[in-house]
């Protein structure tokens, strides 16, 4: 199978998270073998691999999920606690996960075997019962039960939104699900794209095939999720973009808006309507503005009604069954409003209107965009623009009205199915040139069959719908206006504000939803609405309907004169009255709305946010979200995004993102550069602030020539400052970008101490402190090493048997502690045990055995010198070399490493009573503060964490003992190298009485750096240097100045033992290899091993 | 298949020719194939690296990066007379990814060599340069051109191994 290579490094990425997390849990379960929790996330990271690793082929891993799963599912079910082996077994099928991962990474396939350890667990499984077999039946069962949810579905949609996202996330496989999800979102997304393309591509063909694929490949991913519903519904877009594409191909017109409304929108819609968060891929119906003839026919608004209708009914069906019970309550409400309303006059006149209005909406939108932005302009133009849309909420409040006038339930019907029937023929009658609207005819069939339906559900409808009236006029009156008004305001975009007002009009729809009360409206709502489109004239109407249709614009005007203040009032009210908290959420909202009018833009996240809430609780209103957009078709772009974020948001507070490293380390090197212009710019500053003095001094210039000089050395300096700021408030943040929580390094650690433990019998306990601290991720990759090192000395050596410990009154486990903060700008980790401490006799027998040091050295060596001896290549006290420790390479790895990152470590240890190691390391890498310092004329650069002080030293301060030259520094020798000597540069004024030292320490050494000059401190960014000039050169890098020039990093531990290996050459030329007693170990050490290498 | 024919032909005619760029050390004519030449820059500054082998020169600012500079003449053990203006030019070449300066006297023009033309250098010490920095000789109009196999120029272990002679002494 061929696989994505970027889906194969997601998956391993992902992976190798879960692995990780699996480990976690797995330790956490065996110190607690009885807890749920633990188990259930550690099958819920099993689980997801599986999911994933079989979704993307790989077998081994996913089988090998599978059996963990199954075991698992044992422990998880049964009453068995997990035993050593069972975790053992565990651990150890987690580890060849992540070998295989290994496998993927660097061979693109599974290479290790699975079959032992499956063996394993099949056995293990066994034991208990056959449980397995279960298991695996159970799973089936689930299966089962799952394909039965759809077919489900196929009888009866309403119950769709909460299968989906019920029955498949829990109960089946979440991870698959996801997976599945993401999948359908991307192509969603996809097809959303091209087909905003396609009003603008010529090529419709293509496009066409575009979306052929992408429904292609959600067809494949519902068959593998084996959503036979959904399998359907893509065969039949496939079959209906296929039979499109051969129009095309065929010749014959492509009927571009009818495509997309026929097609593409109806499928996208049964999508959302099954997955809710594809809302944001909502397909816009096409406006018929595309079509510029055809937009004077106000039929065309009739498509998304339908739609609207359909959905509509779809969600109103099981609410019916709900009904009852909130009918009494709903009835109190009535009151006489409903004779009232049914009583107002009827004005025909106004009938017209919502016509000639839905015509503007659509034509004039150009004009509306102009004219919205300010609130008066809106009024006129927008008016017949939002008019129409608030009459299509109105009309069908009053029609159940109309309805339930006759009294009979019967009665309700055959009205309304007489209007139906009208509106069925009325389409094909008035011979709309727009071909769609007859495409639609079938849907008012279906529609009209849906309503029947309805009105046959229950006897409650009756009474329901008695009481519709009243309420709902009120309230939806209420919520409109509240809704309108303030969109009305804040939109300075007409399209923006007419979807925001459909979208608006369809949360008061769905808000309205949960009043059980309402539902009726909503069903008489669609046929009414099509009347009055449809059937201008009072003939056609039937007598009750027709009267209703007076209301309407008496509620229309009602609403369309509300005003600001009214909103304030009436979103109060409102919220009182409202049936759910999410209601109330979405008043306030709409509230805070009203106070930043102007900032359309933050209101749409708002009021988009709002709606999820809503659906969250609510699954039917979900229903209604498709309504939301078909009535009005495009949805711009931006609001799309904030639907998006606003989602995401919702999910997780803390968004990551995963980017590739190699970005942000080229980022970093930018910003390195950036840097080094900074010093550039300063340097600038400073020959300017210096060329200012040459003019007035030298040149003698006129205080008025001096006045522009000056002037603009000011500027200079500011310019400087201000570069310098957000140089450095970049740097800092791209540094963070690179910070990791060092959590990710200890997080590794209590694994390796269980397995250290099983190993040596020991009983070890990990304590971890600190694991917020943030470190350079290159630092921790760096560190990570040294560190295992560490805990493994800690353990092997460090920790006493238990017997030991018992014998020395401590506490049978012994605690090894790990412990992280920050220092200045430094990382501190510590790394303490309470275990034996370093014996330093011991120490010192092995040194002289190992002839690392002469008895002598040692005799005179202080504690610390001795503890340092650890630390040396070769050391080991260990008795015989066991499995975790004693070959002697380890401890001076650790110190390579950790001064490799210009990082020191000390050792601090009581015999006894435990050691203690302190690694500080500087908080990255790329970027170090230095001193730079002069040697002849050439600049060279010491990291400042290495360096302890300066001093200015004068001629007679020093003394020459034995050819090295020292200085007495607070009652202690202090041994100077000289730079120039070093280097062999030539001093500039070479009979100097007085000089600088520049104090270093390596952790273990403190050496004098003699140089010429102290030039300051500069954050510089280190360069690699070839290899062969960097390896023993006593150079670390290099640095490039302000002024382009190069500064080599000097690399004072390499420094050091560069100038004791010619110090020990000069002494053996000198025949004086045994007088170097007065030096330190170092020396001596390096003076022994380089006079023994010469003599060879 | 007539089309991959063709190609091979041109392939064919391509590999006949070789286009290196000349440059002088002293008196002597050398060449180095001209796709390893990144750039050719006038002096710069060089920044001296201490304890470095005799032969390199120092580090360059190359646009950021830092590349080490190699005395040609030195490396080569060439004549030690230095050239009198003191103005040196710097191929910059990549060699296996190693980007490296070297200091020649002066750079001629592109020369286009038929590859059959390149004889594979004497046995015998040409122009006081052993012979295994030579990757073979060409006749020339102006004399005999050498062309220097720069890998091994930059042999690391070589290099390394100079540097710790250097050091020792």
């Amino acid at each position: 199978m061929m696989i994505d290579v970027s889906m194969l490094e997601d998956f391993i990425a992902e992976a190798e998270e879960h692995l990780d997390e699996m480990e976690t849990g797995l330790l956490q379960l065996e110190a607690a073998p009885a807890n749920r929790e633990v188990l259930n996330d550690i099958f819920r990271c099993a689980h997801t691999i599986k999911g994933s690793a079989e979704y993307l082929g790989m077998e081994r891993i996913g089988d090998l999920a599978h059996k963990l799963e199954n075991l698992l599912e044992i422990l998880r079910h049964g009453d068995t606690l997990p035993d050593r082996n069972i975790i053992d077994t565990l651990i150890e099928s987690r580890d060849r996960m992540a070998i295989l991962c290994e496998d993927l990474k660097h061979l693109q396939k599974e290479k290790t075997g699975v079959d032992d350890i499956i063996g394993r667990i099949d056995i293990i499984c066994a034991e208990f019962g056959g449980e397995d077999q279960m298991d695996e039946n159970m799973e089936d069962e689930e299966l089962l039960a799952e394909t039965f949810d759809e077919d489900d579905y196929n009888q009866d949609d309403d119950f769709i939104d909460d299968y989906d996202d019920e029955s498949y996330e829990e109960d089946y496989d979440d991870e698959l699900f996801e997976i599945f999800i993401q999948h359908l979102e991307e192509n969603m997304e996809l097809l959303k794209g091209q087909v905003e393309n396609l009003q603008v591509s010529d090529d419709k063909v293509s496009i066409l095939n575009m979306c052929l694929g992408y429904v292609n490949s959600l067809l494949s991913s519902a068959n593998y999720m084996d959503y036979s519903k959904l399998t359907q519904i893509y065969d039949s877009w496939i079959d209906a973009i296929e039979s499109a594409i051969e129009e095309i191909s065929s010749g014959q017109a492509f009927d571009q808006a009818g495509f997309v409304n026929n097609i593409m929108v109806p499928f996208t819609e049964e999508i959302i309507q099954r997955f809710p968060k594809m809302e944001k891929f909502r397909i816009e119906q096409i406006k018929i503005t595309d079509n510029a003839d055809t937009s004077t026919d106000s039929t065309n608004l009739k498509v998304p009604t339908c739609a609207t209708i359909r959905t509509g009914l779809r969600i109103d069906d099981p609410k019916v069954a709900e009904l009852p019970d909130d009918i009494d309550s709903l009835e109190d409400m009535i009151g006489d409003d409903i004779d009232q309303i049914l009583g107002e006059d009827m004005n025909f006149d106004d009938l017209d209107e919502p016509e000639s209005a839905l015509e503007p909406d659509i034509e004039l939108e150009d004009e509306l965009e102009s004219a919205l932005e300010p609130d008066i302009e809106l009024e006129d133009e927008l008016e017949p623009g939002l008019e129409p849309d608030i009459e299509l909420e109105d009309e069908p409040e009053q029609k159940p009205e109309s309805v339930s006038k006759p009294d009979t339930k019967t009665e309700h019907v055959s009205t309304v199915k007489q209007v139906m029937e009208e509106f069925s023929t009325s389409p094909s009658s008035e011979q709309q040139p727009l071909s769609k609207t007859e495409e639609y005819i079938p849907d008012y069939d279906g529609l009209f069959d849906e309503l029947d339906d309805v009105f046959d559900s229950g006897p409650v409808m009756k009474q329901s719908e008695e009481q519709v009236p009243e309420t709902f006029a009120d309230d939806l009156e209420k919520s409109l206006t509240e809704r309108i008004t303030p969109d009305l305001k804040k939109n300075s975009d007409t399209e923006k504000k007419e979807k925001i007002n459909i979208a608006a009009k369809a949360e008061v729809q769905s808000e309205k939803r949960q009043e059980p009360v309402i539902f009726e409206n909503r069903q008489s709502k669609g046929p009414e609405e099509i009347s009055a489109e449809e059937i201008p004239s009072e003939e056609i109407l039937p007598e009750n309907i027709s009267e209703d249709k007076k209301d309407l614009p008496r509620l229309e005007t009602r609403q369309s004169v509300v005003k600001k203040e009214k909103i304030e009032e009436i979103s109060q009210e409102y919220k009182k009255s409202a049936v759910s908290p999410e209601i109330d959420s979405e008043t306030e909202s709409l509230k805070s709305a009203e106070d930043d009018l102007k900032k359309t833009e933050s209101i749409e996240p708002e009021i988009k946010k709002d709606k999820p809430e809503i659906k969250k609780d609510r699954p039917e209103i979900k229903k209604d979200r498709p309504e939301i957009n078909e009535d009005k078709p495009e949805i711009n772009e931006d609001k799309k995004e904030y639907v998006k974020q606003e989602g995401s948001s919702e999910k997780a507070v803390a968004q990551s993102l995963r980017v590739d490293a190699r970005k942000i380390d080229s980022l970093m090197n930018q910003v390195g550069e950036l840097v080094v212009s900074r010093a550039w710019f300063s340097q600038l500053y400073s020959e300017m602030r210096d060329l200012q003095r040459y003019l007035q001094n030298e040149i003698g210039l006129e205080q008025r020539d001096m006045k522009s000089v000056k002037a603009l050395t000011f500027r200079l300096s500011e310019a400087t400052v201000a570069l310098a700021r957000v140089a450095n408030e970049l740097q800092e943040g791209v540094m963070k970008v690179r910070m990791l929580p060092i959590a990710r390094l200890f997080g590794r650690y209590p694994r390796l101490v269980r397995d250290l433990c099983h190993h040596t019998h020991k009983m070890v306990q990990l304590e971890i402190e600190g694991e917020d601290t943030e470190l350079d991720k290159m630092v921790i990759e760096k560190i990570s090493d040294p560190m295992l090192h560490m805990i493994r000395n800690c353990v092997d050596h460090g920790c006493e048997s238990v017997p030991e410990r018992r014998a020395a009154d401590k506490p049978d486990t012994c605690t090894l502690r790990l412990e992280s903060y920050y220092e200045s700008n430094h990382v501190v980790i510590e790394v303490a045990d309470d275990g034996r401490g370093l014996d330093l006799e011991k120490i010192k027998i092995r040194a002289a055995e190992k002839k690392i040091f002469t008895k002598e050295e040692l005799d005179r060596m202080s504690e610390r010198e001795l503890m340092s001896i650890i630390m040396k290549p070769g050391f080991s006290t260990a008795e015989s070399i066991s499995r975790t420790s004693g070959r002697g390479v380890g401890m001076d790895v650790v110190k390579k490493n950790i001064e490799a990152l210009n990082g020191t470590i000390e050792i601090d240890s009581k015999k006894g009573v435990g050691t203690r190691f302190r690694i500080k390391i500087p908080l990255t890498l790329a970027i170090i503060h230095a001193l730079l310092i002069k040697v002849g004329t050439d600049i060279f650069t010491i990291p400042l964490a290495a360096v302890e002080e300066t001093l200015r030293v004068y001629d007679d301060d020093i003394t020459v003992i034995e050819g090295v030259e020292v200085i007495y520094l607070r009652d202690t020798t202090l041994s100077l190298l000289r730079l120039s000597e070093i280097f062999n540069i030539a001093p500039v004024n070479p009979d100097l009485k007085k000089f600088f030292v520049v104090v270093v320490n390596t952790g273990m050494r403190k050496v004098g750096l003699v140089v010429d000059a102290l030039l300051g401190q500069e954050e510089t960014v280190i360069k690699p240097l070839v290899d062969y000039l960097q390896e023993g050169s006593g150079f670390s890098g290099a640095t490039i100045l302000g002024d382009g020039r190069i500064s080599l990093i000097l690399d004072v531990y390499e420094l050091i033992n560069l100038s004791i290996s010619r110090q020990a050459r000069k002494r053996t030329g000198l025949n004086l290899s045994n007088s170097a007693n007065f030096v330190n170990p170092v020396y001596a050490d390096r003076f022994g091993m380089d006079s023994d290498k010469r003599l060879q | 298949m007539d089309q991959s024919f063709v190609s091979k032909k041109v392939d064919q005619e391509a590999d006949l020719i070789t286009q290196l760029v000349g440059f002088k050390i002293g008196r002597e004519y050398f060449g180095v194939d001209i796709l390893m030449v990144q750039e050719i820059i006038r002096s710069t500054p060089i920044t001296r690296v201490p304890n470095s082998p005799e032969f390199i020169e120092g580090v360059i600012n190359l646009r950021g990066s830092i590349i080490p500079v190699i005395e040609l003449r030195k490396r080569l053990n060439l004549y030690k007379d230095k050239n009198k203006d003191g103005k040196v030019w710097i191929l910059i070449i990549n060699v296996d990814e190693r980007v490296t300066g070297f200091i020649v006297d002066s750079v001629t023009k592109v020369l286009k060599i038929r590859t059959d033309s390149i004889e594979p250098p004497p046995d015998i010490v040409t122009a006081g340069l052993s012979s295994q920095y030579i990757r073979g000789v060409c006749e020339i109009d102006d004399g005999l051109l050498i062309l220097l196999d720069f890998a091994r120029i930059l042999n690391i272990e070589e290099i390394k191994k100079l540097k710790d002679f250097d050091r020792e002494d």
